[in-house]
């Protein structure tokens, strides 16, 4: 994904964009705030000046009293002065610089607390149980650090045991004892699930957080094997996939070191072994496996491989073995439909090839996440969905009858959500556009246009610059360059000109890039 | 003094306004060319009419064409003192580049001048131009193009 040379804060949509295909910064611990304090967050974060509280009223659709509260609420709870600034006759604007440190200092803040909610404590017993199931736990020793009484204990394991049915598991109590049992597929599933800290790693991060309570030569050990799985197929596995390989393999040694390999209940059809053999893949797998075998000093059952091996074919790769124009047809038919129906529902024409290469490259590990039940997590999903509503939901709705025409299982809204992503950016690119063919003017066409044109076509791809010319002879215009559809000047031309025309400063500077910005989707909007 | 044919330095002018500017640049092509000092002024006059040549911060770029230029030039004027009023819009200049653009200029000279003028695009080259306080630091910063 290209970074724009627009990220400036002024064109904040793009910016935003850029955010969640770079990073997995933001969105992590707002989805535990109330949905109005996100919003608003949001909606002011995408305003660059004041927004007016009658504004904010009709964008949350609440009472003017909930906004001032909300805006109390979200100023009180951040330590170091307001996080909203507020200015009589103005209304109110969101200190970005606080809004993003903000963000980033508040997961730490969660260590600090040891009390913990009823659903933290089921949590905590769940992860428990999970990593040494199918081994059984004392009732006692699990709760005891809790002080909680028999009833509670009792609601907890009711409600415990509904969520693990989500995983096929089964919650059995024995003789004063808890135990979960199920297929490991469906253990490691969950595990992934409840511990939310596998959700909001960041693997740079990794190394340096000691906030994050992981092992940390295990941490040492799987990034190295991150690294030679990268090495060895020449590729890089960009964010979120290697947060999931992480996450698998985290577990899999912690799971490992508790419960006894043997007792691991799956199986896999000879058929799916074999396809497995013939993958590139598979050596990588085999040997990542044999390293963790040596680490724990103690044998893994094959299937780990299997499991492994499923985790990198579901992974998006960059690199030499991930940029293939070669797809299965079940692949091109999927991407094709994507892009069809989403022309239809955002009306407009989405075909370039460049989206049809990226988008592919996604469905494809994509359809074998789906087929093997792996679900990538996906931390921005509540920010996309209110930043990209439209899209989103047209998004959902191809995928619903995508579902149905391919015998698809159901395309989760994490999935959703990364291709919303995909064709967001077309919008904000303006991919889906033609250039807009564009002469720039001065009085000499050689002094402060030239400039002019070089700061244009660094900023506006858009824009297709077909010749510099001076102010001269402005009637000639029309007859020599028929198809120009914009004249951008740094001097003011008095006569009339029959081509729509801008007049920038020769500094271009960021309100000319707004106004030009707005000038283009006039073009756009006219034809 | 030249650098060669196509850039011209002043270094350390002691010019306090905007017509100070004009009429320095005015007495310097008139060394060489046919034009008139009024003729001079009044073309960058009439260019600052139309469109400031403001390009940056502390940066002007005024440029005329003319059939009285016997050849194009480039001149870098760099004020001892910035001109705090430029005009009532502009203020604090401390570099002045001129463009002299002869008229029915060869393609070939205008795509030098076209390829200097894109440098200027440059925020990085024009910070170290700003910044060049020596004569021949300041020399060397443009040869480089």
């Amino acid at each position: 994904m290209e970074k724009s040379d627009r990220c400036n804060g002024h064109f904040p949509a793009n910016c935003f964009l850029n955010c969640v295909l770079i990073s997995n910064q933001g969105g992590k611990e707002m989805s535990s705030k109330s949905n109005y304090e996100q919003e608003l967050l949001l909606f002011l974060s995408k305003n660059q000046g004041y927004v007016t509280s009658k504004e904010l009223l009709e964008v949350l659709n609440v009472s003017q009293k909930t906004v001032y509260r909300l805006i109390n609420k979200i100023n009180n709870e951040y330590e170091d002065g307001p996080l909203i600034i507020s200015e009589r006759g103005r209304g109110y604007k969101l200190d970005y610089e606080k809004f993003i440190s903000s963000q980033k200092s508040n997961d730490n803040d969660k260590d600090k607390e040891k009390q913990f909610t009823p659903s933290e404590r089921r949590k905590r017993i769940m992860e428990e149980l999970l990593l040494s199931s199918p081994k059984p736990i004392n009732v006692y020793h699990l709760f005891s650090h809790y002080y909680v009484g028999d009833s509670v204990t009792f609601n907890d394991e009711q409600i415990m045991s509904e969520e693990l049915k989500k995983y096929n598991l089964v919650l059995e109590r024995k003789n004063r004892t808890l135990a979960i049992l199920g297929e490991e597929v469906n253990i490691r599933k969950a595990i992934k699930d409840i511990i939310e800290i596998f959700n909001i790693i960041d693997i740079d991060d990794l190394k340096r957080n000691p906030k994050l309570n992981f092992n940390q030569y295990d941490v040492l050990f799987i990034l190295d094997q991150l690294r030679k799985i990268e090495e060895d197929l020449n590729i890089t596995i960009p964010y979120p996939y290697n947060v999931n390989i992480f996450s698998h393999l985290y577990i899999l040694l912690s799971r490992t070191r508790i419960v006894p390999t043997r007792m691991f209940a799956d199986e896999i059809s000879k058929e799916e072994m074999e396809n497995m053999e013939r993958d590139i893949l598979y050596p990588v797998a085999k040997v990542i496996v044999h390293n963790i075998e040596k680490y724990l000093n103690s044998p893994l059952p094959d299937i780990e491989v299997y499991f492994l091996y499923q985790y990198l074919v579901s992974s998006r790769m960059q690199g030499s073995h991930a940029i293939t124009s070669t797809f299965s047809s079940e692949v091109i038919q999927v991407t094709k439909e994507y892009m069809e129906g989403m022309s239809i529902n955002l009306g407009m024409d989405i075909d370039s090839q460049s989206i049809f290469i990226d988008l592919a490259n996604h469905i494809k590990p994509m359809l074998n996440r789906l087929e093997h039940k792996i679900r990538v997590k996906n931390s921005l999903l509540s920010q996309i969905k209110v930043t990209y509503e439209e899209v989103f939901m047209g998004v959902k709705k191809v995928s619903e009858l995508l579902s149905e025409k391919f015998n698809l299982p159901a395309i989760n809204e994490d999935e959703i959500g990364f291709i919303t992503l995909y064709f967001a950016k077309a919008i904000e690119t303006g991919q889906h556009q033609r250039p807009i063919k564009t002469l720039i003017m001065c009085t000499t066409g050689i002094g402060t246009s030239e400039l002019l044109k070089a700061k244009v076509s660094k900023k506006f791809p858009e824009i297709e610059i077909v010749d510099v010319v001076a102010s001269r002879n402005t009637q000639m215009l029309k007859e020599k360059y028929a198809d120009a559809e914009l004249i951008l000047s740094t001097v003011h031309i008095k006569e009339d000109v029959p081509i729509p025309y801008l007049l920038v400063s020769a500094m271009f500077t960021i309100d000319d890039q707004k106004r030009l910005q707005g000038k283009i989707e006039e073009v756009y909007h006219g034809n | 003094m030249e650098i060669n044919s196509l850039y011209q330095i002043h270094f350390n002018c002691e010019l306090q306004t905007k017509e100070e500017v004009h009429a320095f640049i005015a007495e310097i092509v008139g060394q060489d060319n046919p034009m008139s000092r009024d003729e001079v002024i009044h073309h960058l006059n009439e260019r600052e009419k139309v469109g400031s040549t403001l390009i940056a911060e502390h940066i002007m770029l005024p440029h005329i064409e003319s059939d009285q230029l016997e050849k194009s030039q480039i001149l870098f004027i760099r004020l001892a003192n910035p001109i705090e009023a430029w005009d009532c819009q502009t203020k604090n200049i401390c570099l002045v580049i001129v463009i002299l653009l002869k008229k029915n200029e060869s393609v070939n000279m205008k795509k030098r001048i076209a390829l200097f003028t894109r440098s200027l695009a440059d925020e990085e080259y024009l910070d170290r131009l700003l910044n060049s306080h020596e004569k021949e630091e300041f020399i060397n910063k443009i040869i480089k193009y």
